[in-house]
């Protein structure tokens, strides 16, 4: 028996937060299509007796019905390979949501209430048992209810919720059980969704448990290569294999410009920091330690080199100019009372956000003494 | 500190170089290209090191190009110099980079303190920096004092540039970089990033374009809203779809049932049709010998036959009418008698309608007549009202062509002159209020120094004085001490003869006790004898110290009493002084001088303004007179036109009036014109009407005596009753009508007669050819008679029944078959077979059902279809809210960080602005003090006061003048302006060296604009300042040697 699992794609997410510009967005929602697209051609290729999608299919606030022409489409061009969805907290299965209201293909098969449903997948020994989230919370939790007859048929389960042994840090749990609840004799594979990372969960009676993690990253705290998983099940037993499923990774990386002197080197370094895949890598470089003056009025130089070779780049200048304040600030001048004021204040300044705004002021300043420019984010050069 | 040995082990040009500087002013000697500049390179770089900055290791430019030439791997030196504090410090520093190290020994201590200074983050000891009290670019930029600088100056605006480079030195040690040009530089960039105000600048227009989103967002949830609820009726309308087709799929499968009830009930039909129709065939053979009978004649038989018979009643109903109308046509001739031959003559239409248009034109030409008359009238009395108006308003054609200008330049002249009076008593009132305020500005000062016939000479007097008195105090204060040494030496003296004479005596009374005992030992008496001999002269000293000391104390005394008497001896032009000093509140008599130099300058001010005011009194009083010569011409002019003025508060009112009388004027000019001529016109257009109206009613009387011919002619007498023709004529048409009614029923009758006549004849005719239609119609069926036509017609319509009949059948059959044929019924029967599910329904109501059901879905269908496209369309129009807030995001994190960049600027500048501030004003009066006094040295006393406000604005004040000029660049030549900034240059180091350690000057030859004179004394400047800090001047030219021998000062050569 050969399944698909793959969980929180959250198409149509929305990515104000991510800190790129509204074309980012774009792109990222049509990744995520290709990534689906790619893991169901996998599945009709291979051939899957079955995809298993546990949750956060969509972002039910923001779906499109282009979207979700798309996912019809989708899925009726990998006929006869049955699709199952057991809705999660963001695609919950309500009254409105498009898992009602709308048509879906014949192989499609979507879980619609907040108790353990089954499906006998077409043509295959198999029977599949699931439950929808109704809301953005589920009004109960049917995990440790789910009854599995011995009626010789291989039976998985597909679920969205949180195992809170391996509940990871601010994730909100949702549906919270405990993998011993869950699983259950004669249960071969619990396909599970809700946490991003890809994990596996120990449990008894030989069921294979799985969180597949999302096929994409969504941000940079999810970063590296993301999977979805093939499962083979035979006698009973699963056996399952992660895939990488995207092109796209997120990489955040924080880089010490301090040994460096000249902007190419700073370019070198911030592309070794993406492995050699700078192109299908959307990065998040925050330079710290000093820049030498030889190349920190390059930075635009060195953003725009590194952006042209990687798919998305949101790089966050924290570097100091190379200089002594301390020893600036001795000067019997006006720069050197000015520095003074400015160390003495960073020294006293009550929190992070008036440091900055301090040693900007700092940068600002100096730069003016010296008649510097000075480039700031948003700002033409003036030439 | 003072450097005194320099060892340039190799250092550019120098190898194995030594040099030993003067601890004070030291010339330093060479042509062109000999290394002058290397030896004050090698001081800074001793000092400082080599590197880029305080935080980078990597060195600065002139690293390569100080290598030595001759022995590039041996870069390297020493220098010793010694603190103030008296401790002798010595560097040594390898400058190569692969050895590079500096070592600082202290020889005082005899110990190296390298370790003992904290480094900068370029790794360099900071011991220069500890001891000088100075960082490195202070020390470059500030303690360094080069020819080029200077000769940059001079040129117009010189103070100014002075001021930049001393604000840039004061204010980041660099030769530019002032807190003016760095807050310029950050205004820049706050507009850069846009004020609030602004409107294209990055932050603004951020503002703006997120305000836009926020409202474009608000219109799009409006529209997911309206979206959601389409969906849900699109929902509902698929859902009703559905439901519809659902129920017509029902409905087409019972109509599939019906249908094959309704194929067996028509098949049985059909079997007994068959049937009946071989039957009706059987009869049809029978009679097909009536087969062709015409019985379709039947009916025109039957016709023919009425028709004769109808023909034949109605001839003789016409002819009894006709008889009927005869008779009554004679009894109405009868009855009108001979008025029924008379012949009744009509007045032509045309004729009518003229009378009526000219009675109509002969009514408006006398409407008109009247109007015109009217006119003509009111025409006059405007021309009357017109030239009295004018008799009435001033004559403006006398006044100007075009008074409204004339008015306004008569008053623009006025008011010229009024604002050149007003202006000139401005100025007047201005020097007043500065006389004023000058006089209350002198009458402290006055009330200090009236006390004093001369106050400068006796200051210079009383400063004399105090010189004097300050020699004669030190000298006095010498000998004082040199009285109470010697006093003291003498009192020490005496108690140490004191003590010999004791000892001397007791010796003495020792020996001549052992005399007593042993008179005749002669070395007893020669000791008593010596013994006697130095108590004689220990006494003799002891008396002359006594005296000596005596004489030191009562010359103490006196010194003391000198002294004493030496302060009083200032006496009265000191407590004067001091009194002024005092009730001036200052401290110093050089403020009290100052004061006075302010009061002698405020004094000439005074007295030019004194001179002013006279001068604008008089320019005032001339135009005043001259202002009045005009008001009262303005005045005439006004009286002329209509506006009299009294005042010139009265002058926009009176140009209102005269502006408003010109106009009446106008006006009443036009309307005399335009109403002079316009009796005459009307007189003309008067009688014209009149000769109009003489036509019309000639015509009108001509007409109307035709018309009333016509009427007698007619024998209408009556006519000559009316006056107006007219009426004459319309009484006549209605006399005329009423005859023609009474004669038109006799006529009628006549014409009815002959229309009988002409019917008789027609029913005659038609009454002969029907009879010949009936005859035809009995042949063609072989018949003779009607009765026989008859018999054999009947059995025609049987056998027409019979076919008729059969053809009935046929198509009832084709009707059950309805397109099938009886074979394929039979067949579908035989299939078929078992029972038929019972639908109680009718196919009717079902069929009608399904349309009704089809039309529905159609309907759907359609509304589905145009919801579609409705939210496609609005989908369409407007953005998603993702690519909106993504926007948003992104601009709101530009805002902040523009934001966050605007914050930081506009602290900076404040904190810039600030501390400069503080800076300037802190060092602004010394500052000034000590240049006024270099300056003051370098010009022997001609130019001694360089002002120094708290920005560091910089005046001169100009010799033999009370001027204070800040653009002097017209009175003071170059040299004088490199004179004034060299002694604002020294001026700034000696500051500096006043807070600590003193700092020592390089100078490169900066007199290059300096005269003989004025280098000699610059030259006797810099060795007085010797005593302070070292100065080592590097120079190349002659004159400055000469010059620096002059106050020997020490010369090394290159």
């Amino acid at each position: 028996m050969r399944l698909i699992h793959t969980a929180d794609l959250h198409l149509d997410a929305c990515y104000a937060r991510a800190g790129f510009d509204a074309a980012f967005g774009r792109e990222r929602r049509a990744g995520l299509r290709a990534v689906l697209t790619r893991i169901l051609q996998r599945a009709a290729e291979w051939p899957a007796d079955a995809v298993l999608i546990a949750g956060d299919l969509f972002d039910l606030e923001r779906i499109s019905r282009d979207t979700i022409g798309y996912l019809q489409n989708a899925f009726a061009d990998i006929s006869p390979v049955t699709v199952l969805i057991a809705p999660g907290n963001r695609d919950p299965f309500t009254s409105t949501s498009p898992y009602a209201a709308e048509t879906w293909p014949e192989n499609v098969r979507i879980f619609s209430r907040p108790e353990w449903q089954q499906f006998d997948v077409p043509g295959a020994n198999l029977t599949v048992h699931g439950f929808a989230f109704d809301g953005a919370d589920i009004s109960r939790n049917p995990f440790g209810a789910l009854a599995i007859p011995q009626d010789g048929r291989v039976h998985v389960a597909v679920a969205h919720g949180s195992e809170m042994s391996h509940t990871p840090r601010g994730k909100a749990p949702l549906a919270p059980f405990a993998a011993s609840a869950a699983a259950k004799p004669g249960l071969a594979y619990l396909a599970l969704g809700h946490y991003h990372e890809t994990r596996s969960i120990d449990a008894p009676h030989g069921t294979a448990m799985h969180y597949c993690g999302a096929p994409e990253g969504h941000g940079f705290e999810e970063t590296g290569p993301r999977h979805y998983l093939e499962v083979q099940v035979e006698r009973d037993v699963a056996r399952v294999e992660r895939k990488i499923a995207s092109d796209v990774v997120y990489a955040a990386h924080t880089l010490d410009c301090s040994p460096f002197e000249s902007a190419q080197e700073v370019v070198e370094a911030i592309l070794d920091k993406t492995g050699g895949q700078a192109n299908r890598t959307i990065l998040r470089i925050a330079l710290i330690g000093t820049a030498s003056p030889a190349w920190q009025g390059d930075m635009e130089s060195i953003r725009a080199q590194v952006a042209r070779r990687t798919l998305a780049l949101d790089l966050q200048d924290n570097t100091e100019l190379l200089e002594d304040y301390n020893a600036l600030g001795r000067e019997q001048t006006s720069l050197g009372s000015f520095i003074k004021r400015m160390n003495d204040e960073l020294n006293d300044a009550p929190d992070e956000d008036r440091r900055s705004l301090v040693r900007r002021a700092r940068q600002v300043g100096l730069a003016a003494y010296r008649g510097r420019d000075l480039p700031a984010a948003g700002l033409p050069r003036e030439d | 500190m003072r450097i005194e040995k320099l060892w340039l082990d190799g250092y550019g040009r120098f190898s194995g170089k030594d040099l030993e500087v003067a601890p004070g002013f030291q010339i330093i000697v060479g042509p062109n290209e000999q290394g002058k500049s290397t030896v004050r390179n090698f001081i800074g770089d001793m000092l400082y090191g080599q590197k880029k900055n305080a935080a980078q290791a990597d060195h600065d430019d002139g690293y390569e190009l100080r290598r030595p030439w001759r022995h590039p791997d041996k870069y390297c030196g020493r220098l010793l110099y010694r603190l103030d504090d008296g401790r002798e410090i010595e560097v040594q520093r390898n400058f190569d980079e692969r050895h590079e190290v500096v070592r600082i020994f202290d020889h005082t201590n005899n110990r190296e303190i390298t370790a003992d200074f904290p480094r900068l983050r370029n790794r360099e000891p900071m011991f220069a920096e500890q001891h000088l009290g100075v960082p490195k670019a202070v020390f470059l930029h500030t303690a360094t004092i080069n020819h080029f600088t200077l000769e940059n100056l001079g040129d117009a605006g010189a103070l100014s540039q002075i001021r930049e480079k001393l604000l840039s030195l004061a204010d980041s040690a660099e030769v530019a970089g002032s807190a003016d040009t760095a807050l310029t530089v950050i205004e820049g960039r706050i507009a850069q990033i846009g004020r609030p105000t602004a409107k294209s600048r990055p932050l603004p227009a951020a503002r703006a374009r997120l305000n836009e989103l926020e409202r474009e967002k608000g219109r799009v949830e409006i529209v997911c809203r309206e979206l959601s609820d389409l969906e849900y009726h699109r929902q509902e309308l698929r859902r009703a779809l559905a439901d519809a087709r659902q129920r017509r799929t029902t409905i087409d499968d019972k109509l599939r049932v019906l249908d094959k009830a309704d194929r067996r009930k028509r098949l049985n039909e059909a079997e007994a049709l068959h049937v009946e129709i071989d039957e009706v065939t059987q009869t049809c053979f029978a009679l097909s010998a009536y087969r062709d009978f015409p019985l379709e004649r039947e009916g025109d038989l039957q016709r023919g036959a009425n028709v004769v018979a109808t023909a034949r009643t109605q001839l003789e109903r016409t002819l009894s009418e006709r008889a009927q109308l005869q008779r009554e046509y004679e009894l109405e001739r009868e009855r009108l008698g001979p008025l029924a031959d008379i012949e009744i003559k009509s007045v032509p239409e045309d004729m009518e309608r003229k009378l009526v248009e000219m009675e109509r034109q002969i009514g408006e030409t006398r409407a008109r007549l009247e109007q015109l008359q009217i006119e003509r009238n009111a025409s006059a009395e405007r021309h009357a009202s017109a030239r009295e108006d004018l008799e009435n308003l001033p004559d403006f054609s006398h006044l100007a062509d075009d008074p409204i200008a004339w008015l306004t330049r008569i008053v623009s002249d006025y008011r010229v002159v009024a604002q050149s009076r007003d202006k000139d008593q401005s100025k007047l009132e201005r020097v007043q209020d500065q006389v004023a305020a000058i006089e209350e500005r002198l009458a402290k000062p006055e009330g200090i120094f009236s006390a004093f016939e001369d106050f400068k000479s006796e200051a210079e007097a009383y400063e004399e004085d105090q010189r004097h008195v300050a020699d004669q105090r030190m000298e006095i204060l010498t000998r004082i001490d040199r009285f109470r040494i010697d006093a003291e030496e003498h009192e020490d003296f005496i108690s140490q003869m004191r003590m010999l004479a004791i000892i001397v005596g007791v010796v003495f009374v020792a020996c001549l006790v052992a005399l007593l005992f042993n008179f005749d030992n002669l070395g007893i008496k020669i000791a008593l004898g010596c013994a006697a001999l130095f108590l004689l002269i220990s006494l003799l000293w002891l008396l002359t110290s006594r005296l000596k000391s005596a004489e030191a104390r009562n010359k103490l005394v006196e010194a003391e009493s000198r002294l004493n008497k030496l302060d009083s001896n200032l006496g009265e032009r000191r407590e004067r002084i001091a009194e002024a000093v005092k009730r001036a509140g200052y401290d110093t008599v050089r403020e009290l001088e100052a004061l006075f130099e302010r009061y002698e300058h405020d004094r000439a001010e005074l007295a030019i303004l004194l001179r002013q005011m006279d001068e604008q009194q008089q320019a005032a009083n001339d135009t005043i007179e001259q202002a009045q010569l005009e008001f009262t011409r303005l005045q005439e002019h006004f009286a002329a036109a209509g506006a009299p003025i009294a005042s010139e508060d009265d002058i926009p009112v009176a140009m209102s009036q005269g502006i408003a009388r010109y106009q009446e004027y106008r006006d009443a000019k036009r309307r005399a014109s335009e109403n002079r001529d316009k009796p005459a016109g009307f007189d003309s257009q008067i009688a014209s009407a009149r000769e109009d109206l003489e036509i019309l009613e000639m015509e009108e009387r001509d007409v109307a005596l035709t018309a009333r011919r016509i009427m007698r002619e007619s024998g209408f007498r009556e006519e000559a009753t009316f006056t107006s023709a007219l009426s004459a004529v319309r009484n006549y048409q209605l006399r005329c009508a009423q005859l023609r009614e009474k004669r038109g029923r006799i006529d009628l009758l006549q014409e009815q007669i002959q229309a009988l006549d002409r019917q008789i004849e027609r029913e005659e005719q038609e009454l002969e050819m029907e009879d010949d239609r009936l005859k035809t119609c009995l042949e063609e069926a072989g018949a003779e008679s009607i009765e026989q036509w008859r018999e054999r017609a009947e059995k025609a319509r049987e056998y027409s029944a019979a076919w008729s009949r059969r053809q009935n059948l046929q198509q009832q059959l084709d009707s059950a078959l309805r397109g099938d044929d009886l074979d394929t019924l039979r067949r579908e029967a035989r299939d078929n077979g078992g029972d038929v599910v019972a639908v109680t329904q009718h196919p009717g109501d079902l069929k009608i059902e399904r349309d009704l059901l089809s039309a529905e879905v159609d309907d759907l269908t359609q509304q589905e279809h145009e919801l579609h496209i409705v939210i496609t369309e609005k989908q369409a129009a407007s953005r998603t809210l993702n690519e909106i807030e993504e926007e948003e995001a992104e601009l709101e994190r530009r805002i902040k960080s523009l934001d966050f960049e605007l914050r930081a600027a506009a602290y900076a500048a404040a904190v810039i602005e600030e501390v400069a501030r503080d800076r300037h004003a802190r060092i602004a009066p010394r500052l000034a003090s000590l240049a006024s006094g270099y300056l003051s040295d370098i010009t022997g006393g001609a130019y001694k006061e360089l002002n120094i406000s708290r920005d560091l604005r910089i005046t001169i004040r100009i010799p033999e003048t009370s001027m204070a000029d800040e653009d002097p660049q017209q009175r003071l030549s170059q040299g004088t302006v490199d004179q004034v900034y060299f002694a604002l240059r020294m001026a700034l180091i000696q500051g500096m060296s006043e807070a600590g350690e003193s700092i020592p000057m390089l100078l490169d030859d900066p007199f290059s604009n300096y005269d003989d004179l004025r280098l000699a004394r610059s030259m006797r400047l810099l060795s007085n300042m010797a005593g302070r800090c070292q100065i080592l001047l590097f120079t190349c030219r002659d004159d400055v040697v000469r010059a620096a021998q002059n106050v020997n000062a020490p010369i090394l050569e290159l």
